[in-house]
């Protein structure tokens, strides 16, 4: 826990799915040898041409969250899994953290005291 | 009746915040949270007898706890549905700034779950339970509670739409000016 989480998540790491409905700059990232691009910068739907996004199955808004199937799968499971972990002690120790209400100091006192006085 | 010991009140205390931690992710409602923990708090009482000591007196509470939660619910079976079915459905979270989750982003995405994943993961991945007992408390088999777990989780990052990183180096001021430019217009 004192790790602290921001380190797993980087800016890189936003859904594609997410950016594709706004339009953004228009910038193409091309690498010279042609291979895939190093950024992807998508632009809004109707202004991509279908052909390009056949390549591109994970931009598809119907699909479910990115996932790449020939990706380390491993890894990116753990550090997703170690992601939800923590927000989900996060929200638990957060209530938990919580000073004791009134109510329940005086229901087991009272209670005590019956107990004691039968 | 022998009543509860000194230190076994005490013990009951200490555990009332955990108790509420759990019955606020299961109700989603921190009244109806402490009136759950309230009654927890005077079945137990009550049925100290049933209590061995040495045994573990917070899987004892938290038993009966969820006990009472879910017999409530079948009496309030409307409002369970409502819960777990239509409002799950039309859910999404957009968080605000790409890759990052807040803290009311996660809790609306796991009060949509059913309560059944719900319960198991927060009792494996918050409350610090053992599948075994996690199962134990929930009166379910081991298998149960570890295949809630895992569907929680992959709704979980459905709904939250965590992504991975990719391998595409990310550059940090080209991926700042995105973010602002798709943060502004969305206002």
């Amino acid at each position: 826990m004192a790790n602290n989480g921001s380190a797993e998540l980087k800016p890189g790491s936003a859904p594609q799915a997410r950016r594709k409905r706004r339009s953004s700059p228009r910038r193409e990232g091309c690498p010279a040898d042609g291979g895939q691009p190093l950024l992807r910068v998508i632009h809004s739907a109707d202004r991509v041409p279908s052909a390009d996004r056949v390549r591109e199955p994970s931009l598809d808004m119907n699909k479910p969250p990115f996932r790449r199937p020939d990706g380390p799968a491993g890894m990116l499971d753990r550090t997703v899994q170690a992601q939800i972990g923590r927000l989900l002690r996060d929200v638990f120790a957060d209530v938990a953290a919580e000073p004791v209400p009134r109510r329940f100091i005086e229901l087991l006192a009272a209670l005590d005291i019956k107990e004691k006085c039968r | 009746m022998s009543g509860a010991s000194p230190t076994l009140k005490e013990a009951m205390l200490r555990l009332v915040p955990n108790l509420r931690a759990f019955a606020v992710s299961l109700c989603g409602n921190v009244e109806r949270a402490d009136d759950l923990v309230q009654e927890t708090l005077l079945k137990a009482w009550n049925s100290m007898d049933g209590f061995q000591e040495g045994t573990n007196l917070r899987a004892w509470l938290f038993t009966i706890l969820r006990n009472t939660y879910f017999s409530e619910c079948r009496r309030r079976r409307r409002e369970v549905e409502d819960r777990d079915g239509s409002k799950a459905a039309d859910l999404s979270v957009h968080p605000e700034q790409p890759g990052h989750l807040d803290m009311a982003d996660f809790r609306k995405a796991l009060d949509s779950l059913p309560a059944d994943q719900r319960e198991a993961l927060v009792l494996v991945g918050a409350a610090g339970f053992s599948y075994e007992e996690a199962a134990a408390i929930s009166a379910c088999a081991v298998g149960t509670i570890k295949s809630r777990v895992n569907r929680a989780r992959g709704k979980l990052i459905e709904l939250l739409s965590i992504s991975p990183p990719h391998e595409y180096g990310p550059d940090a001021a080209i991926e700042a000016i995105i973010s602002r430019t798709a943060r502004g217009g969305s206002r």
